[in-house]
């Protein structure tokens, strides 16, 4: 009786793992359809848009921003805006080549608020010890027309390090760039 | 059915112990050769801004005479001394064990995984290096080193004639000024 029961749970067991397979198989064969369709969307965008962007340093009082996050936010940044083939160039702070570009947008990152939590603390409490970094983001041309303006927000809530933050915000405002019509 | 000794809420119990038990072991034994190995050669992690380099890539950095080195398992990165325009260092903590044990943790009952969090935090230095590409792009390279290497890299660097606007002091603190982590 007992042998029986056995047999039948490793039954049902493999018909189980077998049920899982075959959606993961069948997941894992839809992905790839989608691909091509995400890619022909994005090329039309990044032929009728001949902009630029260059991406300006976070702005921010002396001693209220850790220069490891400033610095992390600044070239997590320049990744996330790469990533949304909005522009054809994206150019670091200082970059000389910038110049001679016509269709140039300029990044401005002002800090409002820095929070530092601990991962120590978000690990016991898991409600306490965030770290919240806020920045107004805005998007201008050359001659000073704002075409994006927003205070944006970056936070690690309870898995990762602090600095995690920072990819966090970058992505936040790619995002709000992405969205805005220019 | 045969004889076990346990109850159904004890195995679990025990089986949850033997997981937090062998991930808190695994994670000590990944994390004492690099503390023996931190007493020769300490280990510095890049968390980013070196082109070439992966994000938080493992590896070695030196101060030589072409400027700031760091080499890695499948990586190799250099800043020259004149390109150079900041250095900062810096200071905050972070729980050890990896994704692994805070897989662990999470599976312990009764909150235990919260009182295992208490022993597995550690500060360490952090050091950020700002410098200037050939067109005159800035750069930020941040790395992530053991308590103490960040100012010694510093004043190497400061020795070899790169520029900061923080000044390392007799002590060899620094006087950058950052909000340090709430306890």
């Amino acid at each position: 009786m007992s042998s029986q029961r056995a047999i039948l749970r490793a039954l049902m067991a493999a018909a189980l793992m077998l049920a899982l397979l075959a959606g993961g198989t069948a997941l894992a064969q839809e992905k790839p359809a989608a691909k091509p369709a995400e890619k022909t969307a994005a090329k039309p965008a990044a032929t009728t848009t001949p902009w630029a962007i260059q991406v300006e340093p976070v702005s921010a009082e002396e001693g209220k921003l850790p220069p490891d996050f400033a610095m992390a936010i600044y070239e997590k940044l320049i990744q996330e805006i790469w990533k949304t083939n909005k522009f054809q160039q994206v150019f670091r702070s200082g970059d000389r080549r910038a110049t001679d570009v016509p269709n140039l947008l300029i990044l401005t990152t002002k800090l409002e608020k820095f929070e530092r939590g601990s991962q120590t603390k978000r690990a016991v409490t898991t409600v306490a010890g965030a770290t919240r970094i806020s920045v107004r983001a805005q998007l201008a041309t050359r001659d000073s027309q704002i075409k994006a303006d927003k205070t944006v927000q970056g936070t690690v809530r309870l898995f990762g390090e602090n600095i995690k933050a920072t990819q966090n915000l970058a992505k936040n405002i790619a995002t709000l760039i992405s969205q805005s019509s220019f | 059915m045969p004889y076990s000794g346990w109850s159904g809420p004890q195995r679990v119990l025990l089986t949850m112990a033997v997981i937090v038990l062998s991930a808190t072991a695994g994670a000590q034994s990944s994390t004492k050769p690099k503390s023996q190995v931190a007493d020769s050669t300490p280990q510095f992690n890049h968390v980013l801004g070196l082109e070439d380099v992966k994000q938080n890539a493992k590896g070695k950095l030196t101060v030589d005479a072409n400027g700031l080195d760091f080499q890695g398992a499948a990586s190799h990165a250099n800043v020259s001394i004149a390109s150079i325009e900041d250095i900062f260092t810096g200071e905050d903590s972070h729980q050890t064990g990896g994704k692994v044990l805070t897989v662990a943790k999470m599976g312990v009952p009764y909150g235990g995984g919260r009182v295992v969090s208490l022993l597995t935090h550690e500060k360490f230095d952090s050091l950020t290096v700002e410098y200037r590409d050939e067109n005159g792009g800035l750069h930020g390279a941040v790395f992530t080193m053991p308590l103490g290497q960040a100012t010694i890299i510093k004043k190497q660097l400061i020795a070899r004639g790169a520029k900061t606007s923080v000044p390392v002091d007799e002590t060899g603190e620094t006087k950058d000024a950052a909000p340090k982590e709430k306890k």
